[in-house]
């Protein structure tokens, strides 16, 4: 066996080294590897975070700032019949996602792969998916782009949709790289680092945190990529009724 | 224990019903946990006390995505880590906007010939607050994967979904964070980088 590397020993530490017990097996018969794992161990030994203790009473505390808070907020999940519908909304989105993904994934690993026809519908219906997918992605990018700094409202609103979008994404992202659909793939995981984000928002976020994320999507030219990967996922949807069509890469 | 996530659930389901009572019940019996990883996370008491609030609101707001068979403690936790993340990669953009250009960016390069002799250092609280420097020379990242894998004991695909990275990035910001924290720490446990 060869040397573990520095990486492997850290893995190896944390107990998280697919086949650990072949690398400890290595660390007995290999001086030089065993020297390294024990100057990491002593390294990572001696660290430590302690929290400073905050007292019986830290939770009433706690509670004593929070329930107001609770009050002029949007309540629990499950009391905002817009947000249990558009919760269901998501839910619809993620098993269409999860349909498309099946169907693609089927004609590409199924039994019996009916060649021209098959494929050439299983693509169809992932660029249909994904066209869609995109356009509902532009929308909420541009908005999030032009969002008011002074009104971050206008990107909490948005947290929810957001929310929505990423669940179908990483579905559509999945089909794309089994498809073998890169550029795609490529694509939507850009599009799923920005929802993440706005769906984890807090709920008060800054004038500064809304003129950055408007300033990312703008700077790593998001909005741009969308567009052309929609009309090139177009354009293949029309080759496709012609009988011609090639992967987007 | 399962008593103890039995009545999380139950004061969950109420909480999500409306009861407020209720989640007063959740939030004193989690607020130390949320508080510890909070801290251990930002460094900070008043980062963490409002990691801690931020957590519960949150909390509050999805508790529709609560899966009532879960953990309530686990996903708790899991979303103060996302709330601390949310804080270093704030504080780390107001940085970023406002440090002069050549700031030194690597926490563990700020130790060099003028630092005590190791031998006063060993296991005293110099090593916390070493340790506690690098951290902060961290990106939010690499300082939230390693506290969450070194001092939570998640793993890293657990880290990977509190803080929407992937598999290859969570590893490679704990990569990084020891990497930063050998080199540091290296004079004290007479160890090299």
């Amino acid at each position: 066996m060869k040397h573990l590397d520095p990486d492997d020993l850290v893995l190896l530490y944390y107990g998280e080294l697919p086949g650990a017990d072949e690398a400890q097996a290595h660390l007995g018969a290999c001086p030089e590897c065993r020297a390294s794992h024990d100057r990491l161990r002593q390294a990572l030994d001696v660290v430590a975070l302690d929290a400073p203790p905050r007292g019986d009473d830290y939770g009433r505390r706690v509670w004593e700032r929070l329930e107001p808070r609770l009050a002029t907020g949007r309540g629990p999940g499950r009391l905002d019949p817009r947000r249990a519908w558009r919760r269901r909304a998501a839910g619809f989105l993620a098993i269409a996602a999860a349909l498309v993904v099946a169907f693609v994934v089927g004609r590409k690993t199924g039994p019996e792969p009916a060649p021209r026809l098959a494929a050439a519908t299983g693509e169809r219906v992932l660029l249909v998916a994904v066209g869609d997918h995109l356009e509902r992605s532009r929308v909420i990018l541009m908005e999030l782009a032009h969002a008011d700094p002074d009104n971050p409202g206008e990107v909490s609103a948005r947290r929810v949709r957001a929310e929505e979008l990423l669940d179908a994404s990483r579905l559509y992202r999945i089909s794309a790289e089994r498809a073998g659909e890169t550029g795609i793939a490529s694509v939507l995981g850009d599009v799923e680092r920005v929802l993440a984000e706005v769906a984890n928002a807090p709920e008060s976020l800054s004038p500064p945190d809304v003129r950055d994320l408007g300033e990312r999507i703008e700077q790593d030219g998001l909005l741009f990529k969308v567009q052309v990967m929609g009309l090139q996922v177009q354009a293949r949807q029309r080759a496709l009724r012609h009988g011609n069509a090639g992967s987007v890469s | 224990m399962e008593r103890m996530e039995a009545s999380d659930a139950e004061a969950a389901a109420r909480a999500r019903d409306g009861d407020t009572e209720a989640f007063r019940v959740l939030v004193e019996r989690h607020s130390a946990l949320v508080f510890r990883v909070a801290y251990r996370l930002t460094g900070n008491e008043d980062d963490a006390d409002d990691v801690v609030q931020e957590t519960f609101l949150r909390a509050y707001s999805r508790l529709d995505l609560f899966e009532d068979r879960a953990s309530f403690a686990s996903w708790l936790y899991r979303i103060a880590a996302n709330c601390a993340y949310d804080v270093l990669r704030r504080r780390a953009r107001h940085a970023k906007r406002f440090a002069p250009a050549d700031e030194v960016e690597d926490g563990a390069d700020r130790f060099d010939s003028g630092d005590p002799a190791p031998d006063r250092l060993v296991f005293g609280g110099e090593v916390r607050r070493k340790v506690e420097t690098v951290l902060e020379g961290m990106s939010a990242a690499e300082r939230s994967a390693f506290v969450l894998r070194h001092c939570e004991g998640m793993s890293i695909e657990e880290i990977g979904n509190a803080l929407d990275l992937d598999t290859s990035a969570t590893k490679h910001s704990i990569f990084r964070a020891v990497k930063k924290l050998r080199r540091a720490l290296a004079p004290l446990a007479g160890t090299t980088a």
